[in-house]
């Protein structure tokens, strides 16, 4: 039995490890690629309750309405009036993904409607407020 | 100058690739782990299509509205009535009953809280209304 390892090699090991390192670039790439990169508005709602709720599958835009109605988009508060410029700033980041309305329970609808229609203004497929998940 | 190594690259390249793979094994593991799915359910608020809007429809839309202190009324007025958010269902079905093609507005104060609005957008959609709806918001006449 001739053995042409030598027991304890350390740094170089006679198996080849290129394939592998194929596969885990691939991998990594592919999570690069599709790694898209959601900016959340980072304030706690109080969703409402509803019956009739779904998962919403291709989540890109989240914004926030709190108790206060203040909006809220990737941490900072957003003034009404530039409400569409972030939005539009945000789609051309993700053109393609649905807009999800974070609004607490206590905030005035108009100002969600205000969120939705200005988000459905600026394009977005498909616009969905966000409520409890039990 | 003595040359250990070998010039042509055969399967055993001389360089060591242990490091690059490390760094590579990191960069993977942090996306796979950074990955978050970021859940969210909902209700899906866009309506069909803004030319069902157009009011040469021959469907007499339902009508719900909500008021700046969150009270419901269901018909137009004068001969609207006062509900309650669990009896919107119940009511949009029985309008549904006798027109199914109907579109169902809600029309909301917008100093109506986002709660109610929002809770009786779900009992409306509960009753599967074939027309749609539709969710605005208005100042009412009357409040």
């Amino acid at each position: 039995m001739r053995r042409r390892k030598t027991a304890g090699d350390a740094s170089e090991s006679p198996i080849d490890l290129t394939p592998m390192l194929d596969i885990v670039f691939i991998m990594l790439i592919f999570f690069i690629v599709t790694a898209t990169f959601i900016r959340e508005p980072g304030i706690k709602v109080t969703r409402p309750e509803t019956e009739t709720q779904q998962p919403v599958k291709n989540i890109a835009i989240l914004v926030a309405v709190d108790a206060e109605s203040r909006i809220f988009i990737d941490g900072d508060e957003v003034d009404p009036r530039s409400l569409r410029a972030s939005i539009d700033r945000l789609r051309t980041e993700n053109p393609k993904g649905d807009v999800v309305i974070q609004a607490d329970e206590a905030a005035d609808v108009g100002v969600t409607i205000q969120v939705m229609e200005t988000a459905k203004a600026a394009g977005a497929p498909s616009v969905h407020i966000a409520t409890q998940d039990d | 100058m003595s040359r250990r190594r070998r010039s042509a690259g055969g399967d055993e390249s001389p360089i060591d690739l242990t490091p690059m793979l490390d760094i590579v094994f990191i960069m993977l593991i942090f996306f796979i782990v950074t990955a978050t799915f970021v859940r969210e359910v909902g209700i899906d608020v866009d309506g069909p299509a803004p030319d069902s809007s157009d009011t040469v429809s021959a469907d007499k839309p339902i009508l719900l509205r909500v008021d700046g202190q969150d009270r419901i009324y269901v018909g137009v007025a004068p001969d609207d009535r006062l509900i309650t958010v669990s009896a919107v269902r119940a009511n949009v079905e029985r309008l549904l009953g006798e027109n199914p093609k109907s579109p169902v507005i809600i029309q909301s104060d917008p100093r109506a809280s986002t709660g109610i609005a929002v809770r009786v957008l779900d009992q409306v959609k509960a009753a599967k209304p074939r027309g749609g709806v539709t969710f605005l918001a208005a100042r009412g006449a009357a409040s």
